[in-house]
């Protein structure tokens, strides 16, 4: 057994890491959920042709983050 | 000549609050060019992560102590708000939007994405319009500001960074002479 101190070893830094991005994509969803509404209210307010594509993309960047959340909780679970 | 032949035929699209006989004038967003920042950024932004794969480290904590699952995560994690900013910078520019109808001056913000902000005012109530240019940016493209001084209570209306400024403040003058002729239509 090495007698250096290797602190890299002692810290668990995947752990550390795994559980900040599933912090930050917990709040992704939170925000993007947000964000579906308020491109609706946007959309609303001047008709155009792109207000489909812009609530389309809404709602996949918040399914994306979804799908996202649950792989990383997968990731730092198993 | 042609400006007013092209407006003629041109399809303004149609605003929540506007009403059936009124004619929209100019309506307008910022210029393109206010965009490119952000759009130089997301692209750095988006290469971060190939970059610090191809330079390699000598002794990388990061490669020594992250899983590969670990390491994926984060990076689909950064693309994902990279991409996010990007959609949000761009619906804060497409839907901040000033309008000139017939009858008002309407001043559509998103100061962020959950900030709503519509300000309007009738054409007689304009006192003064005035429109500043400045920077190469701005010389070389053709945008600026555009002031609108109203009177009494109502907020003076700012028209950031509008393309044709000087064109625009000639169309709202004009619209007010008409209106100080034959008043404002109903």
């Amino acid at each position: 057994m090495s007698k250096e101190f290797d602190l890299l070893s002692l810290l668990p830094l995947t752990l550390i890491v795994n559980w900040f991005v599933v912090l930050f994509l917990a709040g992704y969803v939170f925000f993007s959920f947000l964000v579906i509404r308020q491109v609706a209210v946007m959309c609303s307010v001047v008709e155009s042709g792109i207000n489909v594509i812009l609530k389309l993309l809404a709602q996949l960047l918040f399914l994306a983050g979804l799908l996202l959340l649950l792989i990383a909780l997968a990731v730092t679970i198993f | 000549m042609a400006d007013a032949n092209l407006d003629s035929i041109k399809q303004f699209p149609h605003f929540e609050t506007q009403s059936a006989d009124e004619e929209v004038i100019v309506f307008s967003r910022a210029h393109l060019f206010t965009n490119l920042w952000w759009i130089v950024l997301v692209i750095i932004l988006l290469l971060i992560p190939s970059a610090l794969k191809l330079v390699e480290f000598k002794d990388n904590p990061f490669d020594l102590a992250l899983s590969a699952g670990s390491q994926f995560i984060l990076t689909l994690a950064w693309y994902l708000f990279v991409i996010s900013f990007a959609f949000q910078r761009f619906l804060l520019w497409f839907f901040n939007i000033y309008i000139i109808t017939n009858k008002r001056v309407v001043d559509i913000d998103f100061y962020h994405l959950f900030y709503k902000e519509i300000s309007s005012t009738t054409i007689n109530h304009v006192q003064d319009v005035t429109h500043r240019r400045g920077g190469v940016a701005q010389l070389l493209f053709d945008y600026g500001d555009l002031f609108i001084q109203t009177a009494g209570t109502t907020p003076n209306f700012e028209f950031h960074a509008i393309p044709k400024p000087g064109l625009v403040q000639k169309k709202l003058i004009a619209l007010l002479k008409g209106v100080k002729m034959m008043g404002l239509p109903d």
